[in-house]
């Protein structure tokens, strides 16, 4: 009886550690194929968070950034992390540094 | 049992089709092999080789984090830092463990190179002073033949004045880069052990160097 309850025990705090894990672990999308004009910023949400990230849809040069923290832009259409190495308060953002309209899908941690 | 024969009364007609399958892929493999000059045999240099400052050895200067540590502490007020669970930030970029720092060709940044995790190169910079409370640091990552072979670049824009640091890797070989600013004007620097950084107050427009002796300009278009 008592290995059964120490079992069950050890069972939840292995399940609860896994799911804190990964809970601190993932990204939330806060942007879903989103279009964004020449030189245009879009904001997501006023949250806690770590890191930015942005991943390009197409040719066009997406940087990713943190209000108030800076914004890291890419030589080339390619995925960008901003990594802020503490939590902080503020908006993710994305940044098109292109010519031409483009779109990008926006991450935070 | 009889086996059917053409009419000719040569060999069964199913085993001149193979035959004449056989001699048509043949041809075709030669022809292709030709058109390629044989280069489809060779495999591309892979990063490690292109990138010798990948070897390197040497204090990171970067702290490694886990999530947990991110949440509980404030790890980047001492200091960058880096989460260090190999799928922290997902497919595509730097693998904690291949992260190298570069040589500084600028005083106001730190940059390392980086595997991706698709075998690709990647670059990281950080400026050497906080900014609000932190030290941001950002990473991009190149796959592909024609980022091994031309680098990548990755700009750092303060949030509170036009200064920006321009950082970049380049294969081994490449001297130095020239970036076109958006102010019309240009910035050279030299590259150390495959990267290079600079400090501008215009952004940039494209980037040119001269990897195996060979002019490249990056972006512009």
């Amino acid at each position: 009886m008592r290995t059964r309850v120490l079992g069950t025990l050890a069972a939840l705090l292995t399940a609860l550690a896994l799911f804190g894990a990964a809970s601190a672990q993932a990204w939330t999308l806060w942007a879903n194929h989103v279009g964004i004009g020449s030189g245009e910023n879009k904001f997501g949400p006023f949250v806690s968070l770590s890191a930015s990230l942005v991943e390009p849809l197409g040719s066009g040069i997406i940087c990713a950034g943190i209000r108030g923290v800076g914004l890291m832009c890419p030589g080339k259409a390619e995925k960008v992390v901003f990594n802020a190495g503490s939590v902080v308060s503020s908006e993710p953002y994305a940044h098109n540094h292109s010519t031409f309209t483009s779109g990008f899908n926006g991450f935070y941690q | 049992m009889r086996t059917p024969r053409s009419a000719t009364g040569g060999r069964p007609r199913r085993a001149r089709l193979a035959t004449a399958g056989v001699t048509l892929c043949g041809a075709l493999a030669y022809a292709l092999a030709a058109e390629g000059g044989g280069a489809a045999a060779a495999a591309p240099p892979s990063a490690g080789a292109l990138y010798p400052a990948l070897g390197s050895s040497g204090p990171v200067g970067l702290t490694f984090a886990t999530a947990q540590q991110i949440e509980a502490a404030s790890p980047s007020r001492s200091g960058p830092a880096w989460r260090s669970e190999p799928d922290a930030y997902g497919a595509g970029t730097p693998v904690p463990a291949t992260i190298r720092r570069l040589p500084s060709t600028d005083r106001e940044a730190a940059s390392w190179i980086a595997e991706s995790g698709e075998g690709g190169v990647c670059v990281m910079v950080s400026p050497t002073r906080r900014v609000a409370g932190v030290y941001p640091v950002g990473a991009t990552c190149g796959e592909g033949q024609a980022a091994l072979e031309h680098g990548i670049e990755l700009t750092y824009i303060y949030p509170d004045s036009d200064a920006m640091l321009l950082a970049g890797v380049v294969p081994a070989g490449t001297s130095s880069v020239t970036v076109a600013l958006a102010d019309g004007t240009s910035a050279s620097t030299s590259v150390s052990g495959d990267g290079w950084a600079l400090t501008a107050t215009s952004e940039p427009v494209s980037y040119t160097m001269q990897p195996s002796g060979e002019t490249v300009t990056i972006g512009g278009e």
